[in-house]
Parts: C-alpha cells; sequence; structure tokens
C-alpha cells in the first residue's frame, strides 16, 4: 500500500486532487474545515460559459469522492502544523466537534426546524438564517447536520436540548470535546481556496451604508433558486423586483488603494454570466456593465462576450465608477461614472452588484507561513512560473486559488496536476498500486425462480410520512401482483434496515426489490449494496422517488399524494419483474502511456508520468524535441526559458522509463481506454521504405501534447516590409545578433498592435497571452534603450492576474497605451523607402495620430495546428468550433478528452502561455496515471446488447453513438457494441428500428411495461386480467 | 506633438506618476467641476499630456479651472495624482508664457476669498436671517 497524501481543503480543488490521487490507489486524508464538501463552487448558481447549475455538477463529484475506499475525509477539521520531510510527514490536525455523531446522523432534518434559535445561514451568504442545530446546506456532503455552539442553548446555558429529543437515531451528543491528531503523510496538496473580497473594500462604493449593493457572492445567491430569495432577484431593502441593475468590474481589483493590485481573472465573465442569467428572469430589466478592459481570455470566453452584448442586450460602459451614493428614490443607488470615453456623467440603478475579486483568508495566508510555504506580496502561494504547483517546501503543493485568482476548470487542472506530484512521495513500489479488480461476487441464482417482490416504503422521519400515508401504500403494494412483501421503515438507510432488508430477502425469498423513498442519485448504492450483501444481484433494484417526486411537491395535498406513491411503487415493480441480474466486465489495461508531442507539454507529461513509475512513448514529429519553446526568448517574468527547456529534454533523455521516438509520423490510431495502439512511420529516407517498416506501440492512454501554431498576419503590411513582424519574430530575434532590423539598442520609436487575427469575426476567440507577451517584450526592449518611443496598440489590455503588475511596471516606464475599435484598425502602409507609416484615431482625444516606427510588432494569433483534424479522426475524439481539441467538460474535465483514456495538454487544447501549458502537462499526467494505475479497467453493466437475429445492420446507431462504441461489422453484417466505451444512454436503441438493441437495465420491455402501468386507466381491471 | 513633453511633466515633483494612468476615468467621474463643466475632463488632460499634446494643454483654460480638491487622488486606482499634476502643468503654462507669472498666485488668493465669502453666508443662514437664495453673488472677488 503506498503512503496517504494528505489533501487539505474540500472545495473543487481539493475534491479533484483526491479523487484523482485515489484513483491511483493512494489512501487520501481529506481535510475540511466547515462541516460539508463543497467550498465556494458550492455556493454558485451557475457556471461560464455553459450557464451549467453549478451544484448539479459538482454533486456527483463531490458524492464519489466522498464514497471513494480510498478516501477518509475529516470534516471540521483544520491542519495545525507539519513536521518531518517528504514520504514522511507528520501532519497534526485539530477536528472541532459538530456535536452530532457523523454515523448515526441519517440528515432526516426532524431536529432541524424544531430549535428555536435563529443564526446567520453562512452558505447564504448571511442572507437568510438557519437553527443553532442545521445543515450548513441543502446538499451537504456528509449529509449531517451540525450545531453551532456558540448559539445554542443547551450548550451555552444548558437549557432546551430539544434536538437530541427529536432525534430517532440518538445521534446528537453535546459532549463531544475538540479532536487532536496526528496522521502520517507521503505528501500535502494544499487546496484551501480563496474569499471574496469585503463588500466594503473599496469605501466610495458604500456597501455598509447601502443595503442594494450586494457583492457577486451574494448575488449568486440571490440568483439561485433555493437561495435566500427564491431565485427572485429583488432588493434587499424592500423586496420589489429590480428594473435597472449595475455591475461593477473590478471592485477592489487592478487597485492600489486596497494593495491589491493584481486582477482576479475570472471577474468579467463572471459578471457577464450574471448579466445573462438576470435577462433570463427578467428580460426586461436594464442591465449595465462597467468595465475598464473586458478580459474575457479563458477558453469560449470570447463567445460568451460576443454573446452578451450582441444578442441578449447587455449593456457594456468603458467607465470605471468613482462612487456610489444614496439616489433620489429610497434604496435607489446614484453612480458617478464617465459617459464611455466622455466626460462625467450619473446614473441611478435599484440594485448594484459589485464584483468582488479573490483573495487569500488571512487563516490561510498564515498557515502556509506555519508550513513555512513562501507566499507572494498578496498573499498567494509564490509559484516557480517554470515549477507551476510545487511550493518553496518540498513535498507540499497548492492547487485552485491559494495559487493566485484562477476559475474553475484552471483550478482543476492545478489539482490533477497537484495530484501527480504528490503522488511521487506516496507511490514506493508500482508493482502495488493495481487497485481494481472486478471482485465478481457469486450472486444467487435467480433465472429460474418465480418472480417475488419485496417492496420497502421509508417514512423518512416526517419527510415522506409527515405528507404521505406510507401504511397505506405499503397495504396496497401487497395487493400488486409479483409482490411477495411490503413493508414502511422509518428510515430505510440506517444501517439496521439494510439488515432488515437482508432479512427479508431470506424470510421470503426475494429476487426482485423496489425501495419508495429518495432520490437513486444520492442512495441508490447504499442500496445497491444492501441487496448484494444479501446475496441478490445489485441490479435487482429499482428506486422509486416518493420525496422528491411525492411529498416535497404535493405538500398541499396528501391523499392524491399516497395515490401517487402507490403509482409510482406500481410502476418500479412492473419495470423490476423483468430485470436481469447484470454484471460489469473486466479489460486489461496496458500500464504505459503514448505521448503524441514532443514540446514543452508532451517533455513535461511524459517526465511527470515517469517519475510516478509508469512507462512512457513519446512521440515527435521532429527529429529535434522541444517544439514551440524553442523559439522562446524570455518568460512572461523575464526569465530565460532555453536553460529551462534543455534541462527538461536532458531529464526526459535520461529517464529509464521513458521511450523516445523522434522524427516518427503517426500513421493511424486505434483501441479504445487501456488498449490504444500508435502506428509510426520510422524517420527512413523515402526511397528506402519498406512495407514491414512501420512501427506499432500500445499503451493504456493517450496525452495529445501536439502545440499550435502562429498566426501568419495578412494585414498591417506584414507581408510587404521587414519593419513588420510578429511577436514570436520579435523574440527570436532579441535572442540572436542581427535578429532584428536594426540592433535592439537603436530602435527609436516602436509601435505593437494587439489582437491581430484574434477576436474577428471568423475567429472569435482571445490568444490569451498576447497582451502580457506585448507588455513582456516592450519592458525589454525599454530596457535595452530607455530613450525608445514604444507605444501599444490594443483593443482591450487583458493582462490578467499578475500580468496587472506588469502593465504597471510598463507604464510606469514610459510605454504608451493607445486604444483602438475593431471598427477602426491602425493603418499601415509600407513606404517605398523600406519604412512604413502608421496612422490611428486615439478615441480619448479623437485624434488622428500618425507615426513612422522603425519598427512595428504584431501580436498574431494563436492556431490550432492544420492537421488537428486528421489527428481528431484518428484519435476519434472531437475539436471545437476553431479547431482546438474539445475537453469532455469545460468546466470539471478541462485535461479529459470527450474519449476515455485521452487527455490534452498544452496550445492542442486551446492558447495558454508556457507556464499554464506545463500545469496542464502535469494535469494530463496525474489523469493519465489514475487509469494507468490499474490491473483492469471494469465496464460497466448498463451497457447497449445487439440481438443479431434482428440487427440489419443499418448503422443508425453507429450514426448516433456519441462514444463511438457502437459499430457495423461489414464483415459479419451486424452491429457490434464495444462495452468499454459505451454510457449506457440509451441513443442507439431509440433510432434502431428492428428493435434488435436493447439497454440492459434499461430494456425497452421494462419501460414499456412501467409506462402502461402508469397509464393504465383502472387499476382494479388491470389486476384482474393480470397485467399490470 | 512634443513627446518629451510627458518626461517633462514627470520630471517635476508632483507630475513623476503621469504615466501610470491606464484611463480609467475615476478622475474625471468624482469631479466637482467635471459635473458643473462637460468640457473639463481631467482624463482627457491626462491623455493629450502623454501623447505629447504640449501646446493645446498648456495653452487651455482647462488647467486653471480645477479647484484643487483633490478628490481625483483619492479616487485614483493607480495613485496618478490629478491634481498635482495640474499643479506642474500650470508651472509649465507660465514658464511657457501661456499664461502670467501671478496667475496661480491670484487664484489662490481668489479661492480663498470664495471660500471666506462661502464660510459667511453659511453663518448668515444658520443664524436664520436668510436662506440661500437671498444671497447674491458678485463677480470679482472684492
Amino acid at each position: 500500500m503506498p503512503d496517504p497524501v494528505v489533501v487539505v481543503g474540500g472545495g473543487i480543488a481539493g475534491i479533484q486532487a483526491a479523487t484523482d490521487l485515489a484513483e491511483m490507489g493512494i489512501p487520501v486524508y481529506l481535510i475540511e474545515k466547515s462541516p460539508s464538501l463543497g467550498g465556494r463552487m458550492a455556493q454558485l448558481d451557475k457556471t461560464f460559459p455553459t450557464n451549467d447549475c453549478s451544484t448539479c455538477i459538482l454533486a456527483p463529484k463531490i458524492t464519489s469522492c466522498y464514497n471513494h475506499d480510498n478516501v477518509t475525509t475529516y470534516t471540521m477539521t483544520e491542519l495545525i502544523n507539519v513536521e518531518g520531510e517528504p514520504g514522511n510527514f507528520r501532519v497534526r490536525l485539530k477536528k472541532r466537534p459538530r456535536y452530532v455523531n457523523e454515523e448515526k446522523c441519517t440528515g432526516c432534518g426532524d431536529c432541524l426546524d424544531k430549535c428555536p434559535v435563529s443564526i446567520p445561514d453562512e452558505y447564504n451568504m448571511e442572507m437568510s438564517e438557519y437553527g443553532a442545530i442545521h445543515k450548513y446546506q441543502p446538499q451537504a456532503v456528509p449529509n449531517v447536520a451540525a450545531i453551532d455552539p456558540e448559539r445554542c442553548l443547551k450548550l451555552t446555558k444548558d437549557k432546551c436540548g430539544v434536538c437530541e429529543k427529536v432525534c430517532n437515531f440518538d445521534a446528537v451528543e453535546y459532549e463531544q470535546k475538540e479532536k487532536k491528531f496526528i496522521v502520517q503523510a507521503a505528501s500535502i496538496v494544499y487546496a484551501a481556496g480563496y474569499e471574496g473580497f469585503a463588500g466594503d473594500l473599496v469605501s466610495e462604493y458604500g456597501y455598509k451604508d447601502q443595503d442594494n449593493v450586494v457583492t457577486s457572492l451574494e448575488y449568486e445567491r440571490i440568483l439561485n433558486a433555493a437561495g435566500p430569495t427564491d431565485g427572485h432577484i429583488v432588493r434587499p431593502t424592500d423586496g420589489e423586483e429590480a428594473r435597472r441593475i449595475a455591475f461593477i468590474h473590478c471592485s477592489g481589483s487592478r487597485d492600489r488603494r486596497t494593495d491589491k493590485n493584481y486582477c482576479s481573472s475570472v471577474c468579467c465573465t463572471y459578471s457577464i454570466k450574471h448579466a445573462l442569467i438576470t435577462k433570463e428572469h427578467l428580460k426586461d430589466t436594464e442591465v449595465d456593465l462597467y468595465y475598464m478592459d473586458i478580459r474575457t481570455f479563458g477558453k469560449g470566453f470570447e463567445r460568451y462576450y460576443n454573446r452578451a452584448q450582441e444578442t441578449e442586450g447587455v449593456n457594456f460602459i468603458r467607465s470605471r465608477v468613482s462612487e456610489i451614493e444614496a439616489g433620489s428614490q429610497p434604496g435607489d443607488l446614484k453612480l458617478k461614472v464617465t459617459d464611455g470615453d466622455n466626460g462625467f456623467a450619473e446614473e441611478e440603478y435599484d440594485l448594484v452588484v459589485l464584483a468582488s475579486g479573490l483573495a487569500p483568508t488571512q487563516e490561510v495566508t498564515d498557515t502556509l507561513q506555519k508550513l513555512k510555504v513562501r507566499t507572494n506580496k498578496y498573499g498567494f502561494i509564490d509559484i516557480d512560473e517554470f515549477n507551476p504547483l510545487s511550493t518553496s517546501r518540498k513535498g507540499i503543493f497548492g492547487c485552485g486559488a491559494v495559487n493566485g485568482p484562477r476559475d474553475i476548470p484552471e483550478s482543476v487542472m492545478d489539482a490533477s496536476g497537484a495530484a501527480a506530484l504528490a503522488g511521487q512521495h506516496a507511490v514506493l513500489d508500482v508493482n502495488d498500486m493495481g487497485v481494481e479488480s472486478a471482485g465478481e461476487q457469486e450472486y444467487r441464482v435467480t433465472q429460474n425462480e418465480r418472480t417475488r417482490v419485496g417492496v420497502f416504503v421509508c417514512h423518512c422521519g416526517t419527510n415522506i410520512a409527515g405528507v404521505i400515508d406510507v401504511d397505506e401504500v405499503a397495504r396496497r403494494a401487497r395487493e400488486i401482483p409479483f409482490v411477495e412483501h411490503a413493508e414502511d421503515v422509518k428510515y430505510l438507510c440506517s444501517s439496521d434496515s439494510q439488515e432488515l432488508i437482508g432479512d427479508r430477502i431470506e424470510e421470503h425469498n426475494l429476487n426482485r426489490i423496489v425501495v419508495a423513498s429518495c432520490t437513486p442519485r444520492t442512495h441508490e448504492p447504499l442500496f445497491m449494496d444492501a441487496i448484494a450483501e444479501a446475496g441478490l444481484n445489485p441490479y435487482l433494484l429499482e428506486m422509486t422517488n416518493i420525496r422528491d417526486q411525492g411529498s416535497w411537491v404535493h405538500k398541499e395535498e396528501p391523499e392524491k399524494a399516497t395515490w401517487k406513491a402507490y403509482e409510482l411503487v406500481r410502476a418500479g415493480v412492473a419495470r423490476v419483474k423483468n430485470a436481469l441480474p447484470l454484471e460489469r466486465g473486466e479489460v486489461d489495461n496496458i500500464a504505459r502511456a503514448l505521448i503524441v508531442g514532443g514540446g514543452a507539454a508532451g517533455l513535461t507529461a511524459a517526465l511527470e508520468l515517469g517519475k510516478l513509475g509508469f512507462p512512457v512513448s513519446l512521440v515527435e514529429r521532429e527529429t529535434e524535441l522541444g517544439g514551440h519553446a524553442s523559439k522562446l526568448e524570455h518568460s512572461l517574468e523575464g526569465r530565460p526559458v532555453q536553460p529551462h527547456l534543455e534541462r527538461l529534454i536532458k531529464e526526459v533523455r535520461e529517464h529509464e522509463l521513458i521511450d523516445i521516438y523522434a522524427g516518427h509520423e503517426i500513421k493511424d490510431i486505434s483501441g479504445f481506454v487501456g488498449n490504444y495502439k500508435l502506428e509510426l512511420i520510422p524517420p527512413i529516407p523515402e526511397e528506402a521504405k519498406k512495407e514491414d517498416d512501420l512501427l506499432e506501440i500500445e499503451g493504456g492512454v493517450v496525452i495529445v501534447a501536439t502545440g499550435g501554431q502562429e498566426f501568419e498576419p495578412e494585414e498591417y503590411s506584414y507581408r510587404d516590409s521587414d519593419r513588420v513582424i510578429t511577436q514570436l519574430e520579435l523574440e527570436e530575434g532579441l535572442g540572436q545578433p542581427n535578429g532584428l532590423p536594426g540592433e535592439a539598442e537603436e530602435l527609436e520609436e516602436i509601435y505593437m498592435i494587439q489582437c491581430v487575427g484574434s477576436r474577428e469575426e471568423d475567429r472569435p476567440y482571445c490568444s490569451r497571452i498576447c497582451c502580457s507577451q506585448a507588455l513582456r517584450n516592450a519592458v525589454n526592449l525599454k530596457e535595452r534603450n530607455p530613450e525608445a518611443e514604444i507605444t501599444i496598440l490594443y483593443r482591450e489590455m487583458r493582462s490578467y492576474g499578475y500580468y496587472e503588475d506588469l502593465y504597471r511596471q510598463a507604464r510606469d516606464l514610459g510605454i504608451n497605451f493607445s486604444r483602438y475599435e475593431v471598427e477602426n484598425k491602425p493603418r499601415v502602409t509600407a513606404e517605398d523607402n523600406g519604412r512604413v507609416s502608421l496612422q490611428y484615431e486615439e478615441p480619448l482625444s479623437g485624434r488622428e495620430i500618425t507615426a513612422e516606427p522603425d519598427l512595428l510588432v504584431l501580436a498574431a494569433a494563436i492556431l490550432p495546428r492544420d492537421d488537428n483534424l486528421e489527428l481528431s479522426q484518428m484519435l476519434k475524439t472531437p475539436l471545437n468550433e476553431d479547431n482546438f481539441f474539445l475537453e469532455a467538460h469545460v468546466k470539471l474535465r478541462p485535461v479529459d478528452s470527450a474519449t476515455d483514456g485521452i487527455f490534452l495538454a498544452g496550445l492542442s487544447h486551446g492558447p495558454k502561455n508556457y507556464s499554464e501549458s506545463l500545469a496542464q502537462s502535469r494535469a494530463a499526467a496525474g489523469r493519465a496515471a489514475s487509469i494507468l494505475a490499474r490491473e483492469y479497467l471494469l465496464t460497466q453493466a448498463t451497457v447497449a446488447e445487439v440481438d443479431e437475429e434482428l440487427c440489419i445492420a443499418c448503422g443508425d446507431c453507429e450514426r448516433v453513438c456519441a462514444y463511438k462504441a457502437i459499430e457495423v461489422n461489414e464483415e459479419e453484417d451486424v452491429a457490434e457494441v464495444n462495452r468499454v466505451l459505451c454510457k449506457g444512454c440509451g441513443n442507439c436503441t431509440g433510432v434502431c428500428r428492428p428493435h434488435a438493441v436493447d439497454l440492459h437495465g434499461f430494456m425497452n420491455q421494462q419501460i414499456i411495461d412501467e409506462i402502461e402501468t402508469l397509464l393504465a386507466e383502472d387499476v382494479s381491471e388491470l389486476a384482474k386480467s393480470g397485467g399490470v | 506633438m512634443n513627446k518629451e513633453f510627458k518626461q517633462t511633466i514627470k520630471g517635476r515633483p508632483g507630475g513623476e506618476n503621469l504615466s501610470l494612468c491606464y484611463s480609467c476615468g475615476s478622475c474625471t467621474a468624482t469631479c466637482p467641476v467635471s459635473e458643473q463643466v462637460e468640457s473639463f475632463n481631467p482624463r482627457l488632460i491626462i491623455k493629450k499630456s502623454l501623447l505629447g499634446f504640449q501646446e493645446e494643454v498648456l495653452s487651455g483654460e482647462e488647467i486653471w479651472q480645477c479647484i484643487q480638491c483633490r478628490r481625483c487622488v483619492s479616487a485614483c486606482p493607480q495613485n496618478v495624482r490629478f491634481a498635482d499634476i495640474v499643479r506642474v502643468l500650470r508651472e509649465l503654462a507660465v514658464e511657457e508664457e501661456y499664461y502670467q507669472k501671478d496667475l496661480e498666485a491670484n487664484l489662490d488668493d481668489f479661492d480663498k476669498k470664495v471660500l471666506r465669502f462661502r464660510l459667511e453666508s453659511l453663518e448668515k443662514v444658520l443664524t436664520g436671517d436668510k436662506d440661500f437664495s437671498d444671497i447674491e453673488l458678485k463677480a470679482g472677488g472684492d
């Protein structure tokens, strides 16, 4: 067994890191300060740029992490200190008392509304209240209550004690004490998250005095259906619907006065999200965004911005808000602004939302100090750009917003990368790792038995029984054909109820089970385990949700709710009566990673996997390793790139587990997760080639790290004058003598134009790195020749994160900045004497400016490689609309492709800078390791199956399958399912005309039986005919 | 256009931070003069100075309209200090002989008189014998 890793923080970053480590077979202690996992993401209403419901995408991840065999979760627990060395840390922890026994509490909620005390609801940003005993949030994981010791009457005054009295599980324990304990750990992943800026950080915005000024996190809760206003956008002062709303970008960010000169990176896009959701709720409400530069630099964000502007009627006003005062009517707010590029203006609003930035909490900064982890001037972890995710202390790794302001996908990438690094300390013996085997259990053979269904109806305390007459439902259920036994149980999820189900199975020789309770989303695994314990195949279970779809929504009509519950049970019986026992399959997994691309991204991924102990085959088309990075002179922080790259190449070359195939082209790729095969064309001269020269390599996963390319500008006289070059050419030129038209020291007037080929109609994405790259190159030029006049013409300065400090440094050095509009681009003419002349309109003064620069540098777009399409077809994994490789989920699976076992790193996935590419490559290694660590891969049990007799090989199924899991075998004239790839979505069964494809667990007959039962008008008639 | 102009301003006490401006407009949005006079626009004066429109900036009357209340200084997220830059520009305007040497001193003197007038009027209103609408504003100070 490898040594454990401690993950500090149970937000999305910590959850991802813990899950990846656990999947590698490493035991994890997951430490969370609050009573529930989920962190900030659990407080968000929707996520950009897809407007997915945040909780809906997060909850399954939390549940699978919390339930993972290798993860031990400690909630209400904090890290005190760390002693020892990497590989052998002693981590001292402190667990605060919850005053509720986590094992006994079932989360039934019986105690919650009995508590006589009301305290501010932290989850709802204190805009509503809950009891002194409360669940931190409705979907808390663990689903357990907690008591606030400072407000509980029992704990403060030894009075009350109601919660203990009403609890049916003896779960309330007032005598609990704080516990201190030590765990051993090989390494530590620190993912403690961030806090939003305080609302009163910029005092001019009047947050303290004006109740209708709210922060962005407060607005998330206002938008949320489970929030304090039930999702109605109303003003806190009078509950009136807001008709005019202003969003104030950079509320505290990019501001020297608050000591937060950095850009918080996420606020622009989340404010656009707020604007769009607001418009969805209230179509006619005026939504105005006040901004300085819109920084939608992430993947897909520019399109989101364009949509808000062009089709959703959101107003973008280029002005920083100087102050907010009381307006002319009570509750109204007056903003002092500028009229876009013009002079003074004031506007009145009903509601103002401050786009508050991201900062580390004081506690995080203090803890880092105690851990001897170096922090930067803003209190975030100080990151080495060539060694991202590591910290100054060996064996401690950072991920998520402790590494600086970043959004969810970047935090998730960080997490997988940190897992790859932390795992290197934990994994001692790669042969020791195979964690998963099918563990096939022998189940009772039920095929030839008469169908005997057992029905269990749950009270869920008063949650269900308070509305539905559960006794009546169970009584009626006994009359349903095939039902052998039915009973109602107070709490089906309690451990003695699990035993009770087992006893009844034995007693009545039951072979199908219906559980009428809550949602299968959280509880199905529990009941599957319960019946498996009793020797029954777990797929002979059907759950029907009489809580969410019964007692909760039909509170006012208990009789009808009882009838509906009965009907749902009847449908469940109809469906389960023909259920078949199912099994998961086992496939061999080849413990080798195949990496396509030998640039910095591929090299980094290879090295990290090698260090984790996995064999790697690295394929590079060129004979030299290094890729695009070999052209970079200096990093964005101004450090030389080549020494780092050379060291990386050397380490990869010397690593015994890494095979390098340089100069090899890929001819074809086949296979699926666990079993990929690359056909390579070795570097043999054309005339010497023979048939059998092709080389085959095999592996369990593929990492795509093929890079990108620079756009060749078509405008600004790039092709007509030697004095017009790209930013990359400037970097290359700075590195060599005579690399530029004139020595860098002699160039007196230099212009730079941004967004050349980016953010345009036919390429509507931001190339992300060009603003910071231009700033870095300008600063370098200025340092070589302080007399040089350098002017950067930009559309929006996107120096996100700490690059804002670089922007300030550039201005401080006297570099000039002027904006231009896309409709009114600078005009450049190549003159006969080899020089160029440039004209542009400066928007603030409205003046036409002319210049004759010695050098004109174009920030050319980053393009996907021309051969991405060909590669994507070979890999059977899709590209996005801009031809970059598409991730499986923009928010939560940013490194996974849509195809299992294929991962993405670097520019092939989208524009990003050197350091970000390194971080993503480490993440790809972490994700790949979580698959490579398994000896076998288990297939799903609920997969499609083809009846060969019925199949006409029409290929309809193949066309609708999103996972390439079903294909027509031309030789046999029949469709075949790949059980590894099939996700059981049912698309194929829907289109199959001869009904040849059926889905295990969701068979056509089962669903038809279920529907017919629900639609049957006269139950007694039907019962008589025996066809329920 | 005089590209040296911004260097000249940055070289004088009070003008050092001129080029830190990122044109956000906080100064203009908070300025009580801008609220009254549309043409008075601190952000634009800074931009013109950076672009090198020396003659236009120094000869124009805008630099004299500033009342030195320094709201722009506290509103500026980059500590550009427009109120101090204005004083540098006034100095330069006098040196370049766009305006008389004693204009700044006279203006300070005038501001003091306006302030005194304000305080005296306020006293009258507070002691109850007048309201503001009765108070006459006479041009020309004394």
